[in-house]
C-alpha cells in the first residue's frame, strides 16, 4: 500500500532541504521565503512505497498568495495520509500558528523541529516532550541540513499514517467561541469530511468564501451560521477572523512560555548588525550595485572569460577541428556529412558550449547570493525605489532568479500578493538577461568590445532600466492602475553559504544548460546548417543562395533601421526564439569554425568585421529585450492565466526591444560617425514618445469614489 | 500612534490594524495581533526592520503606518 506524506510548514524552514535528503532529489533550495512555489513529489529513498510531497511554504491555511493556495488545496482536497510539519525552532510562535491549523484538519501530524542546533548554540532550551503533549502530536528534533533525526521523523510519520488514529488538537478557544463552533459543527455534520469537521467549522466561523462554496451549504444553513458569527462578533467587538487569530496566538504564547527557556533576546544578533550596514539609508544601494557589478564582472569579464577563451580558442578552435576534422577526412566521409558535423554540429553547439565556464561562474555567484540570506534584504532595500515605479520590492526576487533562467523567474513572481504587481513583474522580469542570454552578451563583448569591462554589467543595467521604464509607463494604463500591496517579508538569519548547496545548484543549472545545448540547440543548428547549405531544389549551394538566406532576406529589412539588417543576423534573432543560446549557435554555423582551419581566423574576428560595434550592441539589446524563448513564453502564459494578457505582454516586449534597439543604433551612429539619416529622425520621434509616456501622460485614475474616513486611533 | 513613530531600538505594543481586510488578515497571520510587542531593529527612509515574536520582519512605510500601537 502506498503512503503519501506531505511536507508542510512556513516559508524558508527547510522543507526542500529535508525533501532532498529523504528522496535523494536535487530540488533547488535557498535562504529566502518563497523558493518553492509548486508542489513536487518524490519517493522515500529507503522505502519506495512512500511518496513524499514537498509543498510551498505557507503561514496559514487561509490562502493569501497563489502558492499558498497550492498547499492548502493539496492538504484539504487530496488528503495526504500524514503531514510532516517542519517547524523552525528559532521562530516557534509563528510556525506553531500553522501547526495548530494543520492538526485541526484531522490528518495525522508529526512535527519535525528543525534548526535545533541553532537553538542549542544560542543556549536556549525547548522541552519537546512537553510541546508534543500540549499540542497533541509527536515532536521530533531534526537538523535537515545535517540529516540528524530525519529518518526517525519519517518513521514516526509513517507510523501515524498507518495507525489512522483520530487526531485532536488540544487547543481550545474561549467558551463562547467554542459554543458557536460546536453549533456550526452540528449544522455541517454529514456535509463535510467528519475528520475535519472542526477545521471546517472554524473556517466557516471566519467566513472563508472558498469553504462556503466547497461544502455546497443550503442558504438557510449559511444564514444560521452567519447569525451565530454576527452575534459573537458583536459581543467581542471584533471581526471573526481577528478573534480566531488572536486567540490562536494567545494560546500558542501560553504553550511556548511553558516549553521554551530562552536567554535574553533583546541584544543585537550578528544578522542585525549586518542588516544595519546592508540596509543602511545611504550605503544600501551602493552595496547592492557593487555586489551585482562584481557578480557580472567576475563571471563575464574576468574569471569566466579566461576559461571561455580557452574553450573557444583552443578546444573548439584548434583541438577539435584538427583532430576531429583530421579523423573525419581520414574516414573519407561525403562532403555533405563532413560539412554537417564540422560546420553544423561542432560550429553551432561548440559555439554555445564555449560559454559554459562563464555560466558556471555566474551560477556559483548567484547560488552564494541565494544561500546566504541577502535576497530578502535586496527586496527590502529596493522596495523604496521600485515602489516609485509602481513595482513592489518583491519584484526583484523574480528578477534575480531570472538571471539564471526566466522560467523559474516568472514562476517566482507567485510570492507577490497584488495581482497588478505580479502581472507586471511577469511581463518585465525577462528583460533581465538570463543564463542563456549570457553567451550573447559574452559574444558581443568579446568580438566587438574586447577590452571594455562595462559591456557585461551594462547589459544587466539596461535590463533594470527597461523594467523601471516599463513600470512607470504600464502603471499609467488602465490595465495596471492601483496601489501596490503592503510589503512584509520575513528576514531569515544570515548564514554562510553551504559549499554542497552552492555546488549542487551550480551543477544542476550547468547540466540543464548542457542538456539544452545538446538537444534543442543541436537540432536547431543542424536545421540551420541544412537550410544554409541547400537551396529549394535541394542542391548544395553557397550560403548566399540557400533557403536560409531567402528566409533571412525576407525579414532582414525589419532590422535594417537597427543596424543589423543582413540575413544572417535576422535568422539568428529568429532562432533565438527557440532558445536564446541558438543565436550564438547560429552565428557559429554561419560564420563557421570551418574558417578557423582555413584562414586561421576565429569566429569572433570574422563576426567583428561584419557589423559596427554600435550595430552589434543594438543587436544584443534587441535580442535581450524582445520576446524570451518559447519556454519562458509558455511559463508567462501559465502564470498570466489569460491568452489576451500573454499577447499583450509579448507585443509589448517586442515593441520595447525594437524602440530601444533603434535608439541605441541611431543615436550611437550619430555620436560615433555624425551620420544623420531618416532613421535618426525616427529615433528622435521614439525618444519623444517615450518621454511623453514617462513624464507627461497622466495616470489613469478610476472615477473618484468618496474617500472613506479613517477611524482615528 | 502608528508604528512609523517608533525610532530605532524602541518598542511598542500593537493596538489595532488598519487597511483592507485581506491585508489585515495577512498581517494578523504573521503575528501582528493585539497586545503583541514590536521592536524596531533598523529604519531605512521610513521602511522598517522589526522584531516580532523573536524573528525579523521587513515592512515598508505604508504597511507600518497601518499598524497602530497603544499609547
Amino acid at each position: 500500500m502506498e503512503i503519501r506524506l506531505a511536507l508542510a510548514g512556513n516559508p524558508n524552514t527547510g522543507k526542500t532541504t529535508l525533501f532532498n535528503a529523504l528522496t535523494g532529489s536535487t530540488q533547488h533550495v535557498g535562504n529566502w521565503p518563497g523558493v518553492t512555489v509548486e508542489k513536487k513529489d518524490g519517493r522515500l529513498k529507503s522505502d519506495k512505497s512512500v511518496i513524499i510531497e514537498d509543498l510551498p511554504g505557507i503561514y496559514s491555511l487561509s490562502p493569501y498568495t497563489a502558492e499558498e493556495i497550492v498547499s492548502r488545496n493539496y492538504i484539504i482536497h487530496d488528503k495526504p495520509d500524514a503531514i510532516l510539519n517542519i517547524v523552525d525552532a528559532t521562530n516557534l510562535e509563528r510556525n506553531l500558528y500553522l501547526s495548530t491549523q494543520l492538526i485541526e484538519v484531522g490528518i495525522p501530524v508529526v512535527i519535525a523541529l528543525n534548526m535545533m542546533d541553532v537553538i542549542r548554540k544560542n543556549g536556549d532550551q525547548i522541552n519537546t516532550k512537553k510541546l508534543g503533549d500540549m499540542l497533541g502530536c509527536e515532536v521530533v528534533e531534526i537538523s535537515a541540513l545535517k540529516g540528524d533525526g530525519i529518518q526517525d521523523a519519517v518513521k514516526k510519520a509513517i507510523a501515524v499514517a498507518k495507525s489512522k488514529k483520530e487526531v485532536v488538537l488540544k487547543q481550545k478557544f474561549s467558551d463562547e467561541i467554542e459554543a458557536v463552533i460546536e453549533k456550526i459543527s452540528g449544522i455541517i455534520t454529514g456535509k463535510a469530511d467528519s475528520r475535519s469537521l472542526r477545521w471546517y467549522a472554524v473556517k466557516l466561523f471566519e467566513r472563508d468564501e472558498e469553504i462556503q462554496q466547497d461544502l455546497h451549504l443550503h442558504s438557510s444553513d449559511l444564514g444560521k451560521i452567519e447569525n451565530l458569527v454576527a452575534s459573537c462578533e458583536e459581543t467581542a467587538d471584533d471581526d471573526s477572523e481577528s478573534i480566531i487569530t488572536g486567540e490562536r496566538y494567545a494560546w500558542i504564547a501560553s504553550v511556548t512560555e511553558k516549553c521554551i527557556h530562552k536567554k535574553d533576546t533583546s541584544g543585537m544578533t550578528t544578522s542585525d548588525k549586518i542588516d544595519r550596514i546592508v540596509t543602511h539609508r545611504i550605503l544600501a544601494l551602493p552595496i547592492f550595485a557593487m555586489i551585482m557589478f562584481l557578480v557580472y564582472f567576475i563571471s563575464i569579464s574576468t574569471v569566466g572569460t579566461m576559461a571561455t577563451d580557452w574553450v573557444n580558442d583552443v578546444l573548439f578552435g584548434e583541438i577539435v577541428p584538427t583532430y576531429l576534422g583530421g579523423a573525419l577526412e581520414n574516414l573519407g566521409l561525403a562532403d555533405w556529412l563532413y560539412g554537417l558535423i564540422m560546420d553544423g554540429i561542432v560550429g553551432g553547439v561548440g559555439a554555445v558550449l564555449g560559454f559554459l565556464p562563464q555560466m558556471l561562474v555566474l551560477f556559483i555567484c548567484l547560488a552564494i547570493l541565494e544561500d546566504c540570506g541577502y535576497m530578502a534584504r535586496i527586496a527590502f532595500v529596493l522596495d523604496r525605489i521600485f515602489r516609485k515605479f509602481g513595482l513592489s520590492g518583491k519584484s526583484f526576487i523574480p528578477m534575480l532568479v531570472s538571471t539564471g533562467c526566466g522560467v523559474p523567474g516568472i514562476m517566482a513572481s507567485r510570492t507577490i500578493e497584488s495581482d497588478n504587481d505580479r502581472r507586471m513583474t511577469i511581463m518585465t522580469t525577462t528583460f533581465i538577461p538570463c543564463g542563456a542570454k549570457l553567451p550573447i552578451i559574452a559574444l558581443i563583448a568579446g568580438a566587438f568590445f574586447p577590452d571594455q569591462v562595462w559591456i557585461g554589467p551594462s547589459a544587466y543595467f539596461l535590463g533594470i532600466v527597461c523594467v523601471i521604464i516599463s513600470g512607470i509607463i504600464l502603471k499609467k494604463t488602465k490595465l495596471f492602475a492601483g496601489d501596490p500591496a503592503p510589503f512584509v517579508i520575513e528576514l531569515p538569519a544570515y548564514h554562510l553559504p553551504g559549499v554542497g548547496n552552492v555546488l549542487r545548484t551550480m551543477l544542476d543549472r550547468g547540466l540543464a544548460f548542457i542538456k539544452k545545448a545538446t538537444s534543442i540547440v543541436l537540432v536547431s543548428t543542424v536545421l540551420i546548417w541544412f537550410l544554409q547549405s541547400f537551396n529549394l531544389r535541394f542542391e548544395m549551394v553557397d550560403a548566399e543562395e540557400s533557403m536560409l538566406a531567402g528566409i533571412g532576406k525576407s525579414i532582414a529589412p525589419i532590422f535594417a533601421p537597427l543596424g543589423f539588417g543582413d540575413w544572417k543576423a535576422a535568422v539568428a534573432s529568429l532562432t533565438g526564439l527557440i532558445a536564446k543560446e541558438n543565436l550564438v549557435g547560429t552565428f557559429g554555423v554561419l560564420y563557421g569554425f570551418e574558417e578557423v582551419a582555413e584562414d586561421g581566423e576565429e569566429l569572433w574576428a570574422t563576426l567583428g568585421s561584419a557589423y559596427t560595434p554600435v550595430a552589434a550592441y543594438a543587436m544584443m539589446a534587441f535580442n535581450l529585450l524582445c520576446v524570451p524563448c518559447f519556454a519562458a513564453v509558455g511559463a508567462l502564459r501559465r502564470e498570466m492565466m489569460s491568452g489576451k494578457m500573454t499577447w499583450f505582454a509579448v507585443g509589448y516586449q517586442c515593441a520595447l526591444a525594437y524602440i530601444v534597439s533603434l535608439m541605441i543604433y541611431q543615436f550611437g551612429t550619430l555620436l560615433t560617425t555624425g551620420a544623420f539619416s531618416i532613421g535618426t529622425v525616427f529615433a528622435i520621434v521614439c525618444l519623444l514618445f517615450v518621454i511623453y509616456l514617462l513624464f507627461i501622460k497622466k495616470a489613469y485614475s478610476p472615477e473618484k469614489k468618496p474617500k472613506l474616513t479613517l477611524e482615528r486611533a | 500612534m502608528p508604528l512609523t513613530m517608533l525610532k530605532q531600538g524602541q518598542s511598542g505594543v500593537i493596538k489595532e490594524l488598519h487597511g483592507n481586510s485581506a491585508a489585515v488578515r495577512h498581517l494578523e497571520e504573521l503575528g501582528f495581533v493585539t497586545g503583541e510587542n514590536i521592536r524596531v531593529i533598523s529604519e531605512l527612509a521610513g521602511n522598517l526592520i522589526i522584531e516580532l515574536k523573536g524573528s525579523r520582519l521587513a515592512l515598508n512605510k505604508v504597511t507600518a503606518s497601518r499598524i497602530i500601537l497603544a499609547d
